[in-house]
């Protein structure tokens, strides 16, 4: 079960994995309509890690959501390696197994123990059999959680229970991951740990990874790329490309081009908010 | 009604269970019926008033020929009504937490069949059917259904969002979601509706025994009492708690048996 | 809303014809209209004053039961071994229906309308210091310790952590007493007679008068709805109160 490291320049040049155009996205209460996304414009390219930034509520949840099929687009059109998603298509289990979906809390069902928990995609799948099962234990051993796998989620901490949510994410080796905030309930510490293991994890495997957070240094640390997002309605306002080299490392968020990055995507989502403020 | 009815707490960090916390109730119990011998012997209490625990103890075995039958009644039909309620209570809880609209016209009518003390109907059944055992079970499945079922369904129908989300994201079928999402996540308010379902089929039971008929531990103790022959009057008193006792502890023996998670 | 008035319409409706379509005995299911029209006929003769009564011996026997289940839930949060001890003896009376204690009673009180509230009490506060108990010791040790390094002092621990994390299993347990002491109520009434609305409805029965049999049940069951609502709306109005 060896792991090939991919060679990301020779995906350059390939087709975008992921587009999204003129994606809308309103929501009906009794009294009004909300528009939770406006007329959102992406793409991500196979390979690439990119992150989308912005303040609550801005609908990066409901992007990403909308990405998976959890929720249906009111209007435009997603395009996952060349199948076409509009607010009408049927999403089959074959477009799912290609994504995995990271929560904002580790969301493990306390019923199972850990490895029952990060297997049970692959119970929802009808995937069996031991190269299967090998590839739990192995995904354990990469987090460092093959100790716990018998454990119940009660009686573990918040940093590996979200590791189990990551790892669960990819137990049916999906070519995608969305992340949603997945460590912005953790403390400094734990965050920056699993910030590396996920670099790692990256480089390891090559997923294309589409990763949420509010937390501008995290998203620079992590990106090729980063999406600027507005609130009220949720848009897209700038997109930034993150120059640093890969082997990224924590010594890096000292530098003046890591820092720049920050204060500019910083402004950009302050100018915003002062403009917006009700 | 949705939480527990006993103290079946835990915390954090997983305790030991201590020597103390079975030690200490029984010689509470041992030293209250130590205190009841002591009083009804130095008060010189008659016997026909209230019987020491020892002579009510004793009865128990010595009366167990002539009052067999009537343990016998009353425990079989309190079981027999249990297993029906819970049955039926949870399976039509299952399939009312799966047809929307059913479940919001129906659930104002299960919380009104809660609040109801279904014995009120005890007459208007002996009215029906006489006095036989069909009438002791119909009680008791009539009183220990809805609460087994209202809990059942608020279990089955308060699941957390994003726990249904991840079913959701893995486009897993109805029965998927049900087996290992909304079934489980259910099961501790099931079990606590189970408890007071057993608790209601004791008291239903019991109850439609002591109002009329001739069959039963409650029919014996309306019996007894009148003939002032407390020791007997107490045994039987002691005989229902024992099934009393019995069904509550098959529930939580059963519900540690399936909940293996701590909540 | 709409849904459950639908369907009580719907129920009604189909009740009036079976019983004319079916020629359904009036002993077996009298019609709706006749229920109602008799019921208030009879109403303030028979029913009112046997109303009263019950209403008494419940509320009565639910204040107290209140009282004393709080009282003992909260000697029991101070001590571990109480609560070890007491617990399981709590639990046997919760089990135990004590309608079983009537015909005891009766023997030693004749029919004296204490014995009623007597074995209400018995029944309904078993469940709610059980639950009370539970409500109190369900807060996380970590978070105890969280105000505690805050400087906060026990009384202030109390009121704002473990207060109100206890609410809702109280309210559970407030909830449940409801159903309890009426059930209690009712099944004394039927054994013991004489007086109360379960001894009305058990009359009615016997003399073959369904129509009121099925009003006064019916009457019982939205006393026991309007009390446990009155409970509910206590709960979420403390709930807001305190956020």
């Amino acid at each position: 079960m060896a792991e090939v490291k991919m060679d990301r320049s020779a995906k350059a040049g390939r087709l975008p994995k992921i587009i999204l155009s003129g994606i809308s996205k309103r929501f009906q209460s009794r009294r009004q309509t909300i528009t939770a996304v406006e007329d959102v414009n992406m793409s991500v390219n196979t390979g690439e890690f990119v992150s989308i930034v912005g303040p609550s509520g801005c609908g990066k949840s409901t992007i990403i959501r909308m990405i998976d099929g959890i929720i249906r687009p009111s209007s435009g059109k997603i395009t996952i390696g060349g199948n076409e998603i509009d607010s009408q298509t049927k999403i089959t289990q074959e477009i799912v197994g290609k994504i995995g979906f990271t929560f904002q809390l580790p969301n493990l069902y306390p019923w199972m123990t850990i490895r029952e928990n990060v297997a049970l995609p692959l119970k929802i799948f009808g995937l069996r059999g031991s190269d299967w099962e090998d590839y739990v234990t192995y995904l354990l051993q990469t987090v460092k959680l093959e100790q716990y796998a018998d454990k119940y989620p009660t009686e573990i901490s918040g940093g590996m229970l979200q590791r189990a949510g990551v790892i669960r994410a990819m137990v049916y080796r999906p070519e995608i991951l969305l992340m949603d905030e997945p460590f912005g309930a953790l403390d400094e510490m734990t965050r920056e740990e699993l910030n590396l293991e996920l670099l790692d994890i990256w480089a390891d495997t090559g997923l294309t990874i589409i990763f949420i957070t509010h937390n501008v240094q995290e998203a620079v640390l992590l990106s090729d790329r980063i999406y600027v997002m507005s609130t009220n309605p949720g848009k897209i306002i700038s997109e930034v490309q993150i120059g640093l080299p890969r082997e990224r490392t924590l010594e890096m968020t000292n530098e003046d081009q890591f820092i720049a990055y920050c204060d500019t995507i910083t402004r950009k989502i302050g100018t915003v908010n002062l403009d917006k403020i009700k | 009604m949705t939480a527990a009815v006993t103290s079946q707490k835990q915390e954090i960090a997983p305790k030991k269970k201590s020597h103390s916390s079975v030690i200490a109730p029984l010689v509470t119990i041992l030293a209250i019926l130590l205190i009841w011998q002591f009083l009804v012997i130095a008060f010189h209490i008659p016997a026909w008033k209230i019987p020491t625990p020892g002579a009510a103890i004793q009865a128990m075995f010595t009366n167990f020929g002539e009052l067999a039958p009537y343990i016998l009644s009353t425990y079989l039909d309190i079981l027999a009504g249990f297993l029906i309620a819970v049955v039926f209570g949870i399976v039509l809880a299952c399939l009312i937490s799966n047809f929307n609209l059913l479940g919001i016209a129906l659930t104002p009518y299960i919380n009104l069949l809660c609040t109801t003390p279904l014995i009120t109907l005890v007459p208007l059944l002996m009215l029906w059917l006489g006095f036989g055992n069909g009438v002791k079970i119909l009680a008791v499945v009539v009183q220990a259904f809805p609460i087994v079922n209202m809990n059942s369904l608020t279990g089955f129908n308060n699941v957390e969002m994003m726990k249904l989300e991840l079913m959701q994201s893995l486009r897993a079928s109805r029965i998927q979601t049900f087996r290992y999402c909304v079934l489980p996540n259910a099961l501790p308010s099931v079990f606590t509706g189970m408890k007071l379902s057993g608790i209601l089929a004791t008291i239903a039971c019991v109850t439609t025994e002591m109002s009329g008929g001739n069959n039963g531990l409650g029919y014996e103790i309306v019996q007894f009492t009148q003939y002032m022959k407390m020791d007997e009057a107490f045994a039987c008193i002691f005989y229902v708690a024992v099934i009393g006792i019995l069904l509550y502890s098959f529930s939580s023996l059963l519900e540690s048996r399936v909940i293996k998670w701590k909540i | 809303m709409a849904a459950p008035l639908a369907l009580f319409v719907i129920i009604i409706a189909v009740w009036e014809i079976c019983v004319s379509a079916f020629h359904i005995s009036r002993t077996i299911l009298p019609r709706p209209e006749v229920i109602v029209r008799q019921f208030v006929q009879n109403f303030a003769r028979d029913i009112w004053p046997q109303m009263q009564f019950s209403l008494w011996v419940i509320l009565t026997g639910y204040v107290v039961s209140v009282v004393i289940g709080i009282l003992i839930a909260a000697v029991c949060s101070q001590f571990k071994l109480v609560t070890q001890s007491v617990s399981p003896l709590i639990i046997l009376f919760l089990v135990t229906p004590m309608n079983t204690l009537v015909p005891i009673f009766m023997l030693w009180m004749g029919f004296n309308p204490m014995e009623r509230i007597l074995i209400v009490i018995l029944q309904t506060t078993p469940i709610i210091a059980l639950n009370t108990i539970s409500g109190f010791s369900k807060v996380e040790n970590s978070k105890i310790e969280l105000m505690r390094s805050m400087g906060a002092t026990r009384v202030q621990t109390f009121c704002k952590l473990i207060f109100p994390n206890a609410l809702p299993q109280v309210f559970t347990g407030l909830k449940l007493g409801c159903i309890f002491s009426i059930i209690a109520a009712m099944g004394a009434d039927l054994e013991i007679g004489k007086s109360g609305l379960g001894y009305r409805i058990s009359e009615y029965s016997s003399l073959t008068m369904t129509e009121m049999a099925y009003g006064t049940i019916i009457l019982v069951a939205l006393m026991g709805n309007i009390m446990f609502e009155i409970v509910a709306k206590v709960e979420r109005k403390l709930i807001v109160w305190l956020k």
